[in-house]
């Protein structure tokens, strides 16, 4: 598979981004700027997946927020299958934006409450472009992500969180994506139903050709999903690198420290790794 | 769905009880005599009997109110005013069209003023847009309507002159033609609409702009966003309808404050109706007056809070699926 994925084209580039956040002053505050980014590069190549790790507010989400297009680089640039996306008009970043769909932490809220799972994935049907065809229907859909049709006539409140996770999935499936950003998928998820859920995500990976950014602060999650690591501590990549060789052989302490802190036993034990 | 409308309706029978006979018993049991007001002071007590006699106020208060109970239940008869001689219904009959002109008027201001303007400083959160309309609705929100009223007199009928002071028609009314009599209503109630209104409008802009800011935060909302789906339609579409359910709730509420503002403007600009007519009855111990207004009051707080209740169950899933399991 490493093979294939150093053959293919690279769908997602970033070179040297950098985020900055402008606090204005208040009157008990001064102005406050925060360096979330501060100058990381890295590329996804198509069926590849590349984790991001790191601690809480190291600036992870900042650079999946900015390949989303919600958050502007203060300065680099963000390719997407060799187009900057930060310098496309609406029209097209409109056009781009299905194919790079988000998968939140928060399954619960990313969900609408007031819409049914079928008009959730109806409408993300209909927000595909005309000029694509689209993947199915939502029975396919649910089926894929291995879920009862039945299931579409409920409402998010009436589902567990591995089944609403599911649907997030079903629904970034529908606008037919070549990348799909993990924003700790299963943090939310007890054990069985995260590794329930990985299995799900790498038969996904293998079957659509799917890349992945995968963010998470858990290294025992990480390398059951991703064929690349990036290590993230204040708003720079200390290291990166394959991931077998990365978790095997770490090269820097903050590394060695995410791997002491990751839960690596309770996962050995469903056999997985 | 009918069963739950019949759950809430039998509900609320012991709400309406408990609420009319406390009023009864309050209005009773105040001080002062509605047959003092017809009475020169020398007369004879003889006099004074004759006439409390006369309106069934020497009986027992427990007679009194069995008496009022089976006029109400059994005959729909809430006695004639002590005053005119009028049936209460016919009194309140003419004076509810200007209260319900009046408040619907103001609800309908306020929702559109409260909604555009909390759409408005919510898209345009922490900016000098949003903290100038923020700043003016909390002016509004802390102002006594009387006060505000009083304000509105002063400055647009007395200093300017530009709009009426008082009535909801003026003398020359019937001789103008239809525009005519439209534009004329429109002049009289411009300003106890926006006296009752503003306040109204601040407290709904409030819910509206907090909850378009947390949706527009939600994770679902940057998902709309990712699908490509216009900003827009994932403002009026999405952020929108999520924020309106608490104002959903709130109207229910609402509607005692309307009618409680609704007795503070109408006595301001001297509007003929249910306020005013409920004040002029409690000033003057016309205790049938009283009682039928009471409880078209009850009613009307009553109904309202059933249909905010069935409008939120019918809107909201997660309230229908609750109040389906509970019942």
């Amino acid at each position: 598979m490493q093979a294939g994925i150093t053959a293919s084209k690279t769908l997602l580039q970033i070179q040297n981004l950098r985020i900055v956040y402008q606090q204005k002053s208040t009157f008990f505050t001064a102005d406050q700027t925060v360096h979330a980014v501060n100058g990381v590069s890295f590329s996804i190549r198509q069926g590849e997946s590349f984790a991001i790790v790191g601690r809480s507010g190291c600036g992870k989400t900042s650079i999946a927020m900015s390949a989303l297009g919600f958050v502007k680089p203060s300065a680099g640039a963000i390719s997407f299958m060799g187009k900057n996306i930060w310098q496309l008009n609406r029209k097209n970043i409109r056009r781009l934006r299905p194919l790079i769909q988000p998968v939140f932490q928060d399954y619960g809220n990313s969900l609408n409450p007031r819409m049914t799972v079928n008009k959730i994935i109806i409408e993300a049907l209909r927000a595909q472009p005309n000029d694509q065809t689209r993947t199915g229907n939502v029975k396919q859909l649910l089926d894929t992500v291995g879920l009862d049709s039945e299931i579409r006539w409920r409402y998010p409140h009436q589902l567990s969180g591995g089944q609403k996770q599911r649907i997030n999935i079903a629904r970034a499936l529908a606008l037919n994506p070549k990348l799909l950003i993990l924003d700790e998928p299963v943090s939310s998820q007890d054990l069985s139903a995260g590794v329930q859920l990985i299995e799900l995500l790498n038969r996904l990976k293998q079957t659509y050709q799917l890349s992945y950014l995968l963010i998470s602060h858990n290294l025992s999650i990480v390398r059951l999903l991703s064929d690349r690591i990036a290590i993230m501590k204040n708003g720079v990549f200390t290291e990166q690198g394959p991931a077998e060789t990365l978790l095997q052989h770490p090269s820097d302490n903050h590394t060695k420290e995410l791997i002491d802190a990751s839960n690596l036993t309770n996962l050995s034990k469903t056999g997985l790794v | 769905m009918i069963s739950i409308i019949l759950k809430r309706v039998l509900d609320s029978v012991p709400t309406i009880i408990i609420g009319i006979t406390l009023t009864f018993l309050i209005v009773h049991l105040a001080p002062g005599d509605p047959g003092i007001r017809f009475l020169d002071p020398s007369q004879s007590p003889e006099i004074q009997q004759v006439i409390q006699k006369r309106f069934g106020l020497n009986e027992p208060l427990y007679i009194q109110y069995w008496n009022w109970v089976k006029r109400v239940l059994f005959h729909f008869d809430f006695g004639n005013s002590f005053y005119n001689g009028k049936p209460s219904s016919e009194v309140l009959r003419s004076a509810l069209l200007p209260t319900i002109l009046l408040a619907g008027c103001a609800l309908v201001f306020a929702l559109i003023t409260g909604i555009l303007l909390g759409i408005l400083a919510a898209i345009r959160s922490n900016t000098f847009t949003d903290r100038t309309i923020t700043i003016i609705m909390m002016l509004f929100f802390s102002t006594p309507a009387f006060w505000l009223g009083i304000m509105f007199l002063g400055v647009f009928s007395i200093q300017l002159g530009w709009l009426p002071s008082s009535h909801l028609t003026s003398l020359y009314h019937d001789q103008l033609n239809t525009i005519g009599r439209f534009t004329d209503y429109i002049k009289h109630l411009f300003l106890p609409v926006l006296t009752l209104g503003l306040p109204l409008a601040a407290t709904f802009f409030r819910y509206i702009r907090s909850g378009v800011i947390e949706a527009l935060r939600s994770d679902y909302i940057l998902g709309a966003r990712a699908r490509g789906i216009g900003h827009n339609k994932i403002l009026f579409r999405y952020c929108l309808k999520n924020s309106l359910l608490p104002i959903i709730s709130l109207l229910g509420v609402i509607i005692p404050a309307l009618l409680s503002g609704a007795v503070i403007v109408e006595v301001i600009f001297s509007l003929p109706g249910m306020g005013r007519t409920m004040v002029s009855a409690v000033f003057g111990r016309d205790y049938p007056i009283i009682l039928a207004a009471s409880i078209l009051a009850f009613f009307a707080v009553v109904a309202g809070n059933l249909i905010a209740d069935i409008t939120y169950s019918i809107i909201d899933p997660r309230i229908r699926y609750q109040t389906r399991k509970n019942s």
